[in-house]
Order: structure tokens, then sequence, then C-alpha cells
């Protein structure tokens, strides 16, 4: 083992989050009008809801991990504190590496500009400096298999292609920690093969990958182990084929629930 | 723990994203129009010239003399304005970004700050032109009026950093600023001048409140030989000190929770 270079690592202590969330009073109307004048001079109310609550789990070298759970279960969120945008109202992280997120497909994107200008523009939002940016253009292009439309402007693209043009930047330098969100599915099946493969690490990939995703089949590719959410807790970490069983136990439960 | 004083010198250290990206939007802005960036100078050069020429036969008074007063007086506040309206709204605004994982809040208003300044600077020659001509402009109040350009900048910057702050938590803030500005405008010597408002009167007094009016007297009145009330010295030096003060405070305390206001 390499003394020099740090095993990249990636660890949730007791983390737990409670946001502030907006609400408006749920009152029965008597009549349209009231209604209507509530709806306009009622302030909303502010109450804090608990999002995550005592998540711990571990990621070595190597690990790949796929967070599943159903609609609010709270993986956006835990995503964006291990991108390091929320802290956690308790508990912390535990890092070493450096750590790149690609949780929004548009970030940061400016219409208006040529592709070129958006690689820099993105580069320069994921802290490049000048030297570096200049090497970023042709790889970058190559791999989203865009060269052909370096000048044009970015709103021509489809929505796939710049799917293509993001991951390929957020990619393009190798980080040791990677956070991704599930839009990767907007790719067509061939750029998904690619984009596979450098997640996989089979070309200059990350040292550990956390992915949320609705996609069974690119979860059993892709990741070696699973986290299951449900209403803010852990309810299973472990490798992915079994996470991925208890994840279908849980929506049948539901569909069960919904059908009786 | 966010610390101001860390975040604003690592923005200026890494300047590539603010500076690129404010770049990127001006230029983009005008790529399609047949003039591009000649747009920049026609408001400077219909307010300054225009409205200047107007307003001084209106008032009776000699355009050469009333130009540059109202020329600076007005660039000045324009870049005040937008600095503050803008920062009202630029976390919001950049909160995928922030979402992301860009955690350092400095970089939006240095965004915006840059902006004011590339649109100030892209009015300067008008300016030029205008003192140039002007029988008031006094050569050594240049050398004043130059570093109080920069106590400017530094009260424009942390006037940014707390609105940005404030204007996150509450949407209130941007509303209430457009308000402000209406009334800010008049309460502010740029078509008039502040010897209409002398000290013990209610307008007087309104006049004397508004920090726009200290920080642009501070600036114009060397460069045009007009006096500079020792007040306007005291006001602005407590504004800069406690405006850092307190920014850095409010940063301290609360640039943490910015993205959960997203």
């Amino acid at each position: 083992m390499d003394v020099k270079a740090p095993m990249a690592f990636l660890a949730a202590r007791h983390v737990s989050l409670e946001l502030p969330v907006f609400r408006q009073k749920d009152s029965s109307p008597g009549s349209w009008l009231s209604m209507l004048v509530r709806a306009a001079f009622e302030r909303p109310q502010r109450e804090f809801r608990t999002i995550l609550d005592d998540i711990n789990f571990e990621a070595q070298e190597g690990d790949r991990i796929g967070i599943v759970g159903r609609n609010g279960a709270g993986k956006s969120t835990l995503l964006r504190i291990l991108a390091g945008a929320y802290q956690p109202t308790r508990g912390w992280l535990d890092m070493t590496g450096s750590r790149q997120a690609l949780l929004n497909i548009s970030l940061g994107f400016n219409n208006e500009a040529t592709l070129k200008e958006n690689i820099y523009l993105r580069g320069t939002a994921m802290g490049m400096r000048t030297s570096q940016l200049m090497d970023l253009v042709v790889p970058v292009l190559e791999f989203a298999e865009l060269a052909d439309k370096a000048n044009d402007r970015l709103k021509t693209l489809s929505s796939g292609q710049r799917m293509r043009l993001g991951f390929a930047i957020a990619t393009a330098v190798q980080h040791d920690i990677m956070v991704m969100d599930e839009w990767i599915g907007a790719g067509d099946a061939a750029f998904i093969t690619k984009a596979k493969d450098r997640m996989l690490g089979r070309v200059d990939g990350a040292k550990v990958v956390v992915l949320a995703s609705h996609n069974f089949q690119l979860m059993k590719e892709v990741c070696n182990k699973g986290l299951l959410l449900e209403r803010g807790k852990i309810q299973y970490f472990g490798d992915i084929r079994t996470t991925l069983r208890e994840y279908e136990k849980v929506l049948h439960a539901k569909v069960e629930e919904a059908s009786a | 723990m966010s610390s101001l004083a860390r975040d604003a010198l690592g923005s200026l250290r890494e300047p590539e994203f603010w500076a690129y990206s404010t770049w990127l939007d001006i230029v983009t802005k005008y790529r399609r129009s047949r003039l591009g960036l000649v747009w920049l100078l026609i408001p400077p050069l219909i307010y300054v010239l225009g409205v200047g020429y107007y307003f001084a036969k209106l008032q009776g008074l000699s355009p050469v003399a009333f130009i540059p007063h109202l020329g600076v007086g007005y660039l000045l506040f324009r870049f005040l304005m937008t600095i503050i309206t803008e920062s009202s709204l630029v976390l919001p605004a950049n909160s995928s970004f922030i979402l992301d994982g860009h955690a350092r809040l400095t970089d939006f208003v240095f965004r915006v700050v840059a902006k004011g300044l590339f649109y100030l600077s892209v009015a300067a020659p008008v300016l030029i032109i205008a003192l140039a001509v002007s029988p008031q402009l006094d050569p050594w109040g240049l050398a004043i009026s130059l570093p109080a350009l920069l106590v400017l900048i530094a009260n424009a910057l942390w006037m940014g950093i707390a609105i940005a702050l404030l204007g996150a938590r509450f949407p209130d803030i941007h509303e209430l600023m457009t308000s402000v500005f209406i009334f800010g405008f008049i309460l502010t010597p740029i078509l008039w001048s502040a010897s209409a408002a002398p000290p013990g009167t209610v307008h007087g007094v309104f006049m004397r409140i508004n920090p726009l009016y200290h920080l642009i007297e501070l600036v114009r009145a060397p460069m045009l030989g007009e006096s500079l009330e020792t007040t306007t010295l005291f006001y602005v030096a407590g504004l800069t000190v406690g405006g850092v003060l307190i920014t850095g405070y409010l940063y301290r305390r609360y640039a943490r929770f910015v993205p959960l206001w997203m």
C-alpha cells in the first residue's frame, strides 16, 4: 500500500437533520370567499421537521453505495449532507479525500453561452484554476460526444446531451469521493454503459461513490453496497442485492396496505 | 463555522468562478444584439448628458457645472442600488450551486459587486469627459476621491453580504429594498445639491440619515471642490466599521443555515 496517498474514506456518524418547513394552516373554509381571503392573508407557520434521524454508515475505498428508498424518504437530503451543502443538526461526517457532487444536472449552466464557455464556467464552479481549465475542454467534449458542437449555444442541446455534458465535466477530474443523484438515467444506453465504466473505476473513476437511484439494474451493476432509507432512518445497510430485496419488501408492503 | 474574513479572502484569492461567471453573464446578454456591448454605454450617456442637460436648464444652472455633479452622483447611486437590490436575491438565484456544496457564499456577492464595478467602469469615459470640461474640477480633490471610492466599494461589499443573508431568509427584504430605493433616489442629492437641505431642517435630517448620501458625497465632493461636512466623515467611519462587524457576526452565525432556507 502506498503510504503517501491516504485512503479515501467516508462515514456518517449519528447524522440527524431538522429542516424548517413552512405550512399553511389547515382550515375548513366556510365559503369560497373566506377561503380566497385566507389564502391571501394567513401567514405560513414555520415548524421544524426531522428529515434524517441518526444516520450511521461507513464507506471504505472501493465502496460504491446505492441509496434507495421511497419518495420523500430523505435520499436527496442525505446526498446534500454528503455533498457538504447541509450541515447536520446533530452528528458529523468523517471524510478523507477530495469530494465532488453531481446532484443537479442543470447546475450552473448558462444557456446563452457556448458549450466551451459552459465547460469553463462549471469548471470554475468546481474550484478549478485557470491552468486546469484549458486542459478540460477536449476530454470533456470527447467523452460527452459533443466535440462538433463546441461553439454552439447550450440552449440548442437536448436534455440527454446536457446530461452527458454535465456528467463529463463533473467526472473529468478524478475525485476520491463522488456523490450522485439519480439523473444518470437520462442518457441513452451507449452513454450509460460509458458512464457506468467511469463510476466502476475502470476508467479513471472515483474511489468512493454514493449514488441514489430508482433504477435497480443500474444499482446492481454499479454498487456493491446498499442503504435503504425509510422515513429518515436507515432501515437496512449491507450488500446491494439484500438491500434491494429489503426495498422490494417495503414497496410490496405499501402496495398491500393500499389495496387492503 | 463560516468566517467572513476567511471566505472573502478565499474569494479574492480564487477569483475564477465569480469573475468568469460575471463576464459570461455580461457578454452573453448582449451577444445577439446588433450593438452588442455598446448598449452598456447608452444608459449612462442618456442619463448623464441628456438628463443632466435638461435638469440644469430646468433649475437655471450651467450644464457644464451640473452635469458632473449629476453624473458622479447617478453612477455611484446606481452602483450601490444594483448591488443592494441584486444581493437580496443572489443566494436563492444561485441555490443550485449552494445545494451542490458550493459553500463559499461570498463568491456570489462578489459576482454582484463585480458586475456593478464593470458597469461603473464602462460608464467612466462619459464621466471623464464631463469632468474634463467642468469648471469645478479639483485635481487635488481627485486624490481624495479615489481612495474614498475604495471605501465606498468596501461598504458596498458588506452591505451586499448582509443583504444577501437577510434576503435568503426573508423574501420581504427584496420587496423592501425596491420600495426604499424609489424614495432613496429622491432623498439623495443627485438631481439637486446637498446645500438645498441644510442641517436643522426636516429634509436636512432625512438626507443625513441616508447612508448613500454620505458615501456618495465622500467621493463626489472632493473632486468637484464642494465642501464636505465633518459629520459625513464620522458617519462613514462608523458605517464602515459597524457594518463590517455586524456582517461578520451575521455571517458567522447564519451562513451555514443558508442551504436550509432554500
